[in-house]
């Protein structure tokens, strides 16, 4: 192969690569919420141009199978084809097709053929319906497809368009403007012709009245057939050339307005009697509007204005502004009346400042709401009130049209929602409700689905800071598969090279750390200052030189400073590159997750957030199989088969949630199932049963301990292995990774209601910032996060309190326990034996305490280095680094260190610790 | 003779809803399902008045109107949840050849239509076929 060629290839197969990814989740998106355009376009978009690749490598087995799914897709976008689930997974299985053949082809250069029965089903697919006549199996770029389209031959439409542009300012003679009356007949004539022959029998019907009209109706017929001509152009998007007639006929339709004006005063004052003969006088107010004849909005609003009277007097003071004639052409003093009548109907329409922020913090946006008048404004707001009111978002699935009635109207009375709406999941119709309450959402849900046992799926939940995925969120909030926009100036750039370049970088930044370390350590200017002192007295003749080395020495730190700035700055630079979108991992689990349920015949709705969160490279790396491994336990373990499900009045559609959101430079990850909760007592049998705690010992546990074994190698409370999990493998990698990103896995579960796991994760794992402190033997790095103060007491100071080692700080007791013996590293013993005693008071959770150190060194940005799985097992440990070029330095873990600290509480202080908070 | 109406409303759902609520006052002598099919039945039905449902999922609900208001003669009564009075989305439909306009009370799904927003319905339709 050649050099070109080969590097064709490599184009090819990152390009397809780079679709491939973009078109997956898309997919699996579809499966429960309809896509929008811009998701059927790039879906689309995708398979063409997967299509193309195809064809310029002569590849055509891919060629063929893409275009068979992009045809599909024409028939989507055109609208004649609503995305189902036949439709999604004859696209999946396309996709995998192509990957097949596209593999063939990369590593063999063999040109595959499509499979038959997949191009058959295809066809079939995009084929179906067509006979009925309502559909066309046109190909994907025919334009007449357009779904909705006024005529299937636009040539004549547009045909049409220059029609009206030449004839419709000639008819102006008929409103008395200026012109050649026969010759206003004729073009009256030839468009009705041509309107006939395009059906467009509204427009028809307006010309026709035009041609037969009386002197009295003329000009409001005029006004109909401008206003639907300047429709149509909008339309098809070609310029009808409204303006030139408007201008020609402008005296007669805006003496034609005032008269209007004045008949709707006069109807307006008339009371209730003229309400009928207003509605129509309005009417034509505003087909004078929609001919283009500027009134600032007035004719519109007055219509609106009708029904109420406290709104007569703006009403009544806009539209006098068209009874009479204005100076100049008066729009300024329209649009002021038109604002004030706009706001006495919208009446306080504007959210506070302090509701918007909330709408916003919780992933609302108000456009999404349907209308915002002042009642819904009212009953949000009682959110802003306190107490436990917050934002419900319910969604439950629609039964037979028979009996929808009775559940929504049910709804409706119970909930009062601010903005309901028919969404899709998994095919199935559902709506969903957005309410205020002081709800709890398990119990909501447990009276809905006592009240309506036969519901399919339903969910509950409180919108938090935390939840943007609902109906009510922005769209590109709503899905994992955020449309990728492809952008012009990328380059693209193989990672192993940018490794090399970060690994390079990386060095250069420990030595300017090291240089810093020598630095800051320096005894140089202490010794220069006594020497000093020494020549002034002893030996002034080598005062020169002494300036000399001092001169030399201030300007080697003050370079060694700037080069230190920079050096961070240019690691920090690379760090950022180095950060790649979260949902690249995440992207990974949907369609992992929907084949093992289905192999499982579980129904799940699997959603994965990853809120544009970008993670260091290695972190997703690591993060990749914890999350594997946690999701196929929940598929497999948390989420019951559906005759359970049913057993227990669940609906048989479970849910797994996947998300991730970043508080400040933390990023926490749930996975939250709807299954069957862990259950404690089966997990601490069969602790005990694999001796990994004796039974008395187990007995004194507490449950959080007890859910913890779950993490231990080996461990497993599945009778049987299946497929995807139950051999015990799996969890414990889960938390190894985890504790190498300096992370910590929490658990809550629930009995039968389902269990969240909580992955809490330093955001850069890469770079931290921490506190360094010495024992006798060894550099020890506390993370920033976890120091509350480093202080140093007299050793008299240390009293026992119940027989716990403490100091008073603060007027408060706060445990003391020394790092060496937490840590179990050794020791230099007669080094203890100091006056001074410094301590590093920490926290963690609800915990704090005091450690004990030889000595506090200073505060430092550190590299956190790839930990070895060994060393993050060491309790206590959470990864090691190094502190210039020789100094190993260990890098505590919070958590693991508090529970060492919870474990060595002397019994009596059990209950001291949370009292000193 | 009960007034023949022409029910356009592409969500299946609210579809449904609202042929259950008017089907004893009125006769509902068309149904489409798609933008294609309401504008080939517009073009060529006899009826009084055209109930829209102005919410698509995609497109503007203006031009829905405005291509219903050139192709047919019926009297159009819109409904939306975008058409809080004084608002842009009332006026839209209004120019676009609506001739009146009916606000959803709380997004585009009402839940019932059993109180004020079904009669409200009813009298704009009977009025609009009337005029």
């Amino acid at each position: 192969m050649s050099a070109d060629s080969s590097e064709m290839l490599e184009q090819f197969a990152a390009e397809t690569q780079q679709h491939l990814d973009e078109i997956e989740p898309i997919l699996l998106q579809a499966e429960w919420a309809p896509l929008d355009k811009a998701a059927i376009a790039a879906l689309f978009r995708g398979f063409h141009s997967i299509k193309g690749l195809a064809r310029v490598l002569g590849l055509r087995g891919l060629e063929t199978l893409a275009h068979h799914a992009e045809s599909l897709l024409a028939e989507v976008r055109s609208e004649r084809k609503p995305l189902n689930a036949e439709f999604q997974t004859l696209l999946l299985d396309a996709l995998d097709g192509i990957r097949s053949l596209r593999e063939q082809g990369i590593v063999g250069g063999v040109d595959a053929p499509a499979p038959r029965a997949l191009i058959a089903a295809l066809d079939a697919a995009i084929r179906a319906g067509a006979q009925d006549g309502t559909t066309s199996a046109a190909a994907p770029s025919a334009p007449s497809a357009v779904e909705g389209m006024l005529h299937d031959d636009m040539p004549t439409l547009i045909y049409f368009a220059e029609m009206l542009g030449e004839c419709l300012p000639n008819l102006a003679v008929l409103v008395g403007g200026e012109g050649d009356s026969d010759q206003a007949e004729d073009d009256l004539e030839s468009l009705i012709i041509a309107v006939e022959r395009l059906q467009l029998n509204g427009l028809r019907a307006d010309l026709q009245r035009l041609g037969d009209a009386s002197r009295a109706e003329v000009a409001d017929c005029l006004a109909a057939v401008l206003a639907k001509a300047r429709r149509f152009g909008r339309l098809i998007d070609c310029d009808v050339k409204a303006e030139p007639a408007l201008d020609a006929a402008a005296e007669a339709l805006g003496a034609r307005r005032q008269t209007l004006a004045r008949q709707l005063l006069e109807a307006m004052r008339g009371g209730a009697a003229g309400a009928a003969e207003a509605a129509g006088i309005a009417r034509r107010l505003i087909a004078l509007a929609a001919a283009g004849l500027a009134d600032g909005g007035i004719a519109v609003l007055a219509h609106q204005a009708l029904d109420d009277p406290a709104l007569l007097e703006p009403a009544l003071a806009a539209v006098s502004l068209l009874a009479s004639p204005l100076e100049g052409d008066g729009t300024d003093l329209m649009a002021l009346a038109a604002e004030r009548l706009r706001d006495a109907l919208a009446g306080p329409r504007t959210l506070a400042p302090a509701l918007a922020k909330l709408l916003e913090e919780r992933g609302v946006v108000p456009a999404r709401l349907g209308q915002i008048d002042a009642s819904t404004i009212a009953q949000l707001a009682t959110i802003l009130e306190g107490g436990r009111r917050q934002l419900l978002g319910v969604t439950v699935s629609l039964p037979a049209t028979a009996d929808r009635a009775e559940l929504l109207s049910w709804l409706a009375r119970r909930l009062l929602p601010v903005s309901s709406q028919v969404v899709s999941l998994l095919d199935i119709d559902a709506a969903a409700l957005l309410a205020v309450g002081t709800e709890d959402p398990v119990a909501l849900r447990a009276e809905i689905l006592a009240a309506f046992p036969d519901l399919v799926l339903i969910e509950v939940k409180t919108l938090s800071d935390q939840t943007a995925d609902h109906p009510w969120a922005t769209p590109r909030a709503q899905g994992n598969a955020s449309v990728i926009v492809p952008v012009d100036n990328q380059v693209r750039v193989p990672v192993e090279i940018l490794d090399r370049l970060f690994g390079r970088i990386g060095e250069f930044f420990s030595i300017s750390s090291a240089l810093n370390v020598l630095m800051v350590d320096s005894q140089v200017p202490a010794v220069l200052h006594r020497l000093a002192e020494h020549v002034v007295s002893k030996a002034p003749a080598l005062l020169p030189s002494i300036d000399i080395l001092q001169r030399q020495q201030s300007d080697l730190a003050q370079v060694e400073a700037e080069v230190h700035r920079l050096v961070s700055l240019i690691h920090e630079a690379t760090l950022g590159l180095r950060v790649i979108p979260l949902d690249i991992v995440f992207n990974r689990f949907p369609r992992m997750i929907r084949e093992f349920a289905k192999a499982q015949g579980k129904q799940i709705r699997f959603e994965a957030r990853a809120e544009g969160i970008k993670v260091d490279k290695g972190m997703t790396e690591l993060l990749a199989d914890p999350l594997m491994h946690m999701l196929r336990n929940a598929v497999d373990h948390g989420i019951e088969p559906p005759e359970v499900r049913a057993v227990a009045h669940k609906p048989p559609v479970a849910s797994i949630r996947l998300s991730a959101v970043q508080h400040g430079n933390r990023i926490i990850v749930e996975i939250r199932d709807d299954g069957r909760g862990i259950d404690g007592e089966r997990v601490r049998r069969r602790a005990v049963a694999q001796g990994l705690v004796t039974e008395s010992d187990s007995l004194r546990l507490s449950k959080d301990q007890i859910h913890r074994f779950i993490f231990t190698p080996g461990f497993s409370t599945a009778e049987t292995a299946t497929e995807t999990s139950g051999r015990g493998v799996g969890m414990d990698v889960a938390l190894i990774n985890v504790s190498r990103l300096g992370g910590r896995i929490d658990i809550q579960t629930v009995p039968g209601q389902g269990t969240t796991f909580r992955l809490d994760m330093p955001l850069s794992a890469a770079m931290q910032t921490v506190l360094l402190a010495e024992t006798t033997m060894q550099t020890v790095a506390f993370p920033e996060r976890m120091v509350v103060e480093a202080s140093t007491v007299t050793r008299d100071a240390v009293q026992y309190v119940n027989g716990q080692r403490a100091i008073l700080l603060h007027d408060r007791f706060l445990p003391l326990f020394v790092l060496t013996d937490l840590l179990k590293l050794p020791i230099r013993p007669e080094e203890r034996q100091s006056r001074d005693l410094p301590v590093i008071v920490v926290t963690s959770g609800r915990f704090r305490y005091g450690v004990e150190v030889s000595r506090i060194l200073r505060r430092h940005e550190m590299l956190i280095r790839e930990t070895h799985p060994r060393i993050a097992q060491l309790p206590g440990i959470g990864g090691v680094s190094t502190l210039g070029t020789d100094r190993i330095v260990l890098v505590v873990d919070p958590e693991g260190l508090t529970e060492l600290a919870l474990g060595a509480v002397v019994p009596g202080m059990r209950s001291a610790p949370h009292a000193a908070e | 003779m009960p007034l023949k109406l022409v029910l356009i409303a592409f969500e299946p759902v609210l579809h449904d809803l609202l042929a259950e609520r008017l089907c004893e006052l009125f006769h509902i002598v068309g149904a489409p399902r798609g933008p294609d099919e309401a504008l080939k039945l517009v073009r060529t039905i006899a009826a009084d008045v055209l109930l829209v449902d102005a919410d698509l999922p995609n497109g503007e609900a203006g031009d829905l109107v405005a291509k219903l208001s050139l192709v047919g003669q019926l009297p159009i009564i819109a409904l939306s949840a975008d058409a809080a009075p004084g608002g842009t989305g009332r006026a839209a439909l209004l120019l676009a050849g609506a001739d009146a306009v009916l606000a959803k009370p709380a997004g585009p799904l009402p839940l019932s239509l059993d109180g004020r927003l079904g009669d409200l319905l009813e009298s704009a339709l009977r009025e609009a076929a009337a005029a």
